[in-house]
Order: C-alpha cells, then sequence, then structure tokens
C-alpha cells in the first residue's frame, strides 16, 4: 500500500494510495478518485467515474429534460427540483465541512421541497437555513481558499451552472447554492410553461458537448493536487457532481446492438 | 479545604459520571432529531429519542463484531479502553460539593496528565486497525493536541496561580467570594474550548470526523467501539465538570447545599457545550493551528501574568 517519493519540499516520503469511494459518507455515488496521500496531503489525484446504466433519465435534470423532448413541465415544477437538488448539495457540503445540524436542516427542507410544500412554507424554512450559513465567519474561514475555480478557467474546461457563476472557492460556489435555493423556493409556484430552449439543470448546461457533471470531473484532479484531505473532501462536496448524468441511456427508437 | 469522600465513593464516582453522560448523550440526540424533522417534537417523542444513545449501546454490544485485515487488536483494543479509564481517572480529583474521592495536593496536575492519556488512546485506536481513515483520525488527534494542549495547559495553571495552589480542594476554597471566571475570563474561555478539544467534540471533532467516516472509531465495532465513544462522552463530562471548581467557583452558593450547586453549574456547562456544538462547523486543525498559536497561546500567557501581579500584590 504504501511507497516512497518526492514530497512538495523535496522530502522523500512514504506515500499512501487510497482510494476514495465509490461508497462513502456524503460523498457523489459512483465516484471513485484514486488519490496519493504522503501524510494527509493529496499529492496526485485520478478520477474514475462509473456511469450507472439506467432506464430513467437522472432524477435532478428531470424537468429540463422533459420540457427539452417537448413535454409541458411548468417554471414552477423546475424551480421545485432546482431547489431540492441545491439543498441536497448543501446538505452534503454542510455533512463533510462537519456542522451535522445545520446538514440535518437542509435535507429537511430538501424532503419538504421535493414534498410539494407551498412557497411560503418553503421560503420560511430556506431563509433562516441561509443566513445562518452565508452569516457563518467560522464556515467562512474555513471552506474560503479552497479549490478556486476562476470563471476563465472553467469556462475553459467547460464548466457551467453555479460553479461557473460562483467565480472562485468552496465558499463563494456554497454562496452561490444558497442564493439561487432562495430565489428558487419563491418561484416554486409558478404555473408558465418551462422554455424547452434553456436547458439549464442545477449543475449547468445540458446541450453541451458533454454533462455539467462531467466537467467537473476533468477539473477535479487540478484542484485536488497539494491540498489536505479534509479540504479535498470539501472541494469535491462544493462541486458535487452528479453521476446519474453519466448514464448511459438507451436512445429510444434505436436498436442495440 | 475538600474533605475525603468514604470508600464507596469510588464504585460510585463512575456510575455517577455514566449517568451524566447518557443524560448529556440523551439531550444532543433529541437535539439533533429535532435538526433532522424541522421540529423538536412532543415530550413524549423527545423522551423517546433521549434514550436513543443507550439503546446504540445495547445494539452494539450484541453486534457481530467486525475486523480489518492485518489489525494490531491488542493496540487498538488498549486505545479504545484507555479512553474511558483516563476519564474516571482524571475525575478522582474532581470534588461533588467539598468532597473529591482524593483530593490530591497536585491535583490539577493529576487531572492533565490523565486527560493526555487520550493522547495515546486516540492515536493507539486510530493506528490499530490498519486502516487509512482510521489512522488519519488518529493523526489528526495529535495536531488537535499540539493546538488545545499548550493554551489548555496554561489556562489550568492560571486557576492554580490565582488559589496559589495546586490542590484542586484550595482552587474552590479561593472562590468563596468570587468566582475566577470573572476576573480570569479569557482563561475561563479557553479552558471551555480546550475542554471541547480534549474529548474531540463540538467545533473539535475532526479525529472522529464525519469525512473521514468516524476517523479513529471508523473501524471499531461492539464493545471496543462501546468503550472508545463511550469513553468521550464521559471525558467530555469530566473535561465540563472540571471547569466548575476551577473557575466557577466549585460548591459555592447561596441557599443549596455545596453538591446541589456542583451538578447545576455542571448541567449548565455540558448544556452549552452542547448547544454550541450545534451552531459551528468543525474547526480544520491546520487553520485553528494558527489561532492557537498567535491568538490563544499569548492570551493566555498575558491572562497568567495579570492575575499572577494580582497574587503578588495581594
Amino acid at each position: 500500500m504504501a511507497d516512497r517519493a518526492e514530497d512538495r519540499d523535496g522530502l522523500r516520503l512514504d506515500r499512501l494510495h487510497v482510494p476514495l469511494g465509490p461508497a462513502l459518507l456524503d460523498w457523489p455515488a459512483g465516484l471513485v478518485l484514486r488519490l496519493s496521500l504522503q501524510g494527509d496531503v493529496v499529492q496526485q489525484a485520478d478520477v474514475e467515474a462509473t456511469a450507472p446504466t439506467s432506464p430513467y433519465p437522472p432524477f435532478w435534470n428531470e424537468p429540463w429534460l422533459q420540457a427539452r423532448v417537448g413535454e409541458r413541465v411548468s417554471r414552477g415544477d423546475a424551480a421545485r427540483r432546482l431547489c431540492a437538488a441545491h439543498l441536497d448539495s448543501l446538505g452534503r457540503f454542510f455533512a463533510v465541512t462537519g456542522w451535522a445540524d445545520l446538514a440535518a436542516r437542509a435535507r429537511h427542507v430538501r424532503d419538504r421541497a421535493l414534498a410539494g410544500a407551498s412557497t411560503a412554507e418553503l421560503s420560511g424554512l430556506v431563509r433562516p437555513l441561509a443566513r445562518r450559513a452565508a452569516r457563518s465567519r467560522t464556515l467562512r474561514r474555513l471552506t474560503a481558499g479552497l479549490g478556486s475555480l476562476p470563471a476563465g478557467h472553467a469556462h475553459h474546461l467547460g464548466v457551467t451552472g453555479p460553479a461557473l457563476a460562483a467565480d472562485g472557492d468552496a465558499h463563494s460556489r456554497m454562496l452561490v447554492w444558497l442564493d439561487a435555493v432562495g430565489r428558487s423556493a419563491a418561484a416554486c409556484d409558478d404555473s408558465d410553461v418551462l422554455d424547452g430552449a434553456e436547458a439549464v439543470g442545477p449543475r449547468g448546461r445540458l446541450d453541451g458537448p458533454v454533462p455539467p457533471s462531467q466537467a467537473m470531473l476533468n477539473a477535479l484532479p487540478g484542484l485536488l493536487e497539494g491540498t489536505e484531505f479534509a479540504c479535498a473532501r470539501i472541494i469535491v462536496a462544493s462541486l458535487d457532481p452528479d453521476l446519474d448524468e453519466l448514464a448511459r441511456l438507451p436512445v429510444p427508437g434505436v436498436a442495440h446492438g | 479545604m475538600a474533605e475525603r469522600a468514604p470508600l464507596w465513593a469510588i464504585f460510585v464516582l463512575p456510575a455517577l459520571l455514566l449517568a451524566v453522560a447518557l443524560v448529556t448523550a440523551g439531550f444532543d440526540a433529541v437535539l439533533a432529531a429535532g435538526a433532522r424533522n424541522g421540529r423538536l417534537g412532543s415530550p413524549r417523542e423527545a423522551a423517546a429519542r433521549a434514550t436513543e444513545p443507550g439503546r446504540e449501546v445495547l445494539r452494539q454490544l450484541v453486534q457481530q463484531p467486525r475486523r480489518t485485515r492485518a489489525s494490531d487488536v491488542p493496540l487498538a483494543r488498549v486505545g479504545a479502553a484507555l479512553l474511558p479509564v483516563a476519564a474516571v481517572l482524571a475525575a478522582v480529583v474532581l470534588p461533588l460539593g467539598f468532597r473529591s474521592v482524593s483530593d490530591l495536593p497536585e491535583g490539577i496536575v493529576w487531572f492533565n496528565a490523565m486527560e493526555a492519556l487520550a493522547w495515546a488512546a486516540v492515536w493507539l485506536a486510530g493506528w490499530g486497525p490498519n486502516s487509512t481513515l482510521s489512522l488519519i483520525g488518529g493523526y489528526r488527534f495529535l495536531a488537535q493536541g499540539l493546538a488545545y494542549e499548550l493554551p489548555h495547559m496554561l489556562a489550568i495553571t492560571t486557576a492554580a496561580l490565582g488559589a496559589e495552589s495546586l490542590r484542586v480542594g484550595d482552587v474552590v476554597d479561593a472562590q468563596a467570594g468570587v468566582w475566577f471566571a470573572v476576573w480570569m475570563p479569557a482563561a475561563f474561555g479557553i479552558y471551555l474550548l480546550s475542554a471541547m478539544a480534549m474529548a474531540f467534540w463540538g467545533p473539535f471533532d475532526q479525529p472522529a470526523g464525519h469525512d473521514v467516516a468516524g476517523g479513529a472509531a471508523s473501524e471499531l465495532s461492539g464493545a471496543d467501539r462501546v468503550l472508545f465513544l463511550g469513553g468521550r462522552w464521559l471525558l467530555l463530562v469530566v473535561a465540563a465538570a472540571f471547569s466548575v471548581p476551577l473557575f466557577m467557583g466549585g460548591g459555592h452558593g447561596p441557599l443549596l447545599p455545596g453538591w446541589a450547586w456542583t451538578v447545576l453549574k455542571t448541567a449548565a456547562v455540558l448544556a452549552f457545550l452542547v448547544w454550541a456544538r450545534r451552531r459551528v462547523p468543525t474547526l480544520r486543525m491546520d487553520r485553528y493551528l494558527e489561532l492557537a498559536w498567535v491568538v490563544l497561546t499569548p492570551l493566555a500567557i498575558a491572562q497568567a501574568l495579570v492575575v499572577a501581579v494580582v497574587v503578588l500584590n495581594r
């Protein structure tokens, strides 16, 4: 399991090869990161993504994908799904930063959103949550500067969605989520029809050359190298790729063979 | 000076600590369920949840223990068992009211030495199972120890300095008028922080962190796990309870007997620690080390200096 290699300071140190995932608490399901650790500093990270084979479209992208193929989906339903998706990501993020209390609250609100709670109830639940997370100076201190992904570089890698909008570190990505959760919670009752042309799911543009989560996975090794173990977990959680997006869907009308 | 408790107190002490730890864990479980369900629920639901830690202990005890490959079983066992032992030994000098099992002349040093056993305990428990995540938990605790121990020792030394004695009974007597917490607020604050760090609990739970699947405890199962995690609660209770004789006047107080004041004050400190845990995320030690060395250590030294000057001019 261990060998030795030069570390950043030119010392020869033991190196541990540690796989993270595919099943780990608060970890994107199916993701495997093969880490080379020295002490608890990540020297190298290789991403292995196991795409599930599923007859269903990725759950979090469902409304936008349905709208794209011409089904009638209301904007409110899409907003509700977006709200729940980000709350799900936030729950994982808070859990990884060790804030079990806020993680439990975020998951409770997520479940309420999916259970069809009214706009008023959702907004009432989201507001104190967002305030606590955004105002926490401890959380800012712990997550600021981790996994910095400037917009230019993100664009180059093909990353879209919150990670591109955040134009910064793990903390700014969390703030983008909080902001989007607040706005989408207020829009859950919108009954207008969702425009099929604007296919932007919770993690980014769905009509790009690769799924948004694939772009995030491509960005991961660069962000992880040289970080401490705990920071690496926070960086992964702050991007929260959804491996369902990589699923090989059976294409309707095409014979397999 | 504190009286000596009767001999049977030696047997009552662990049971008492255990009871307090179970109540505290129950309180924590109720709060956790409140966060999960969005509301605290009726008193009946809360009572059911409060028994969760007790049921969890029973479940662990009857569960088939699992073992990792090439694990060093004795090492992990010693680590797990050392934690509750350290907690109970540290509690020996803890006065309930004005009586402790043994009011050693150097009780404060004894307390500090016993809690330092936790360093070995967590490291052994993390190292033993031959697993990466538990190993990371183990060395995280050593890093944590480096961060909290120095300000912590300075803080408890300040209390000893104020009483001009290392005997816990003398420290309590010196607070018959004014609590040390009033004129040593910095030392008191630092002590409370390190009380949580000592039990690697609250914002200092990184060694047993969620992100490393429970860290040092991740591979422990069955009785080992009960000993280790139970020992951690005991350590928290002892560390919180020790703040009462050190800074909060021990058994001194109007109307009620001494032991009742000790219990009340301990309960208040514990409730505060349990509540505070829910307000903040886990501190990463690489960031906390900076705070500990640059802010807390100088602050603790300055506090000790102030106390020393006051004592010299008395």
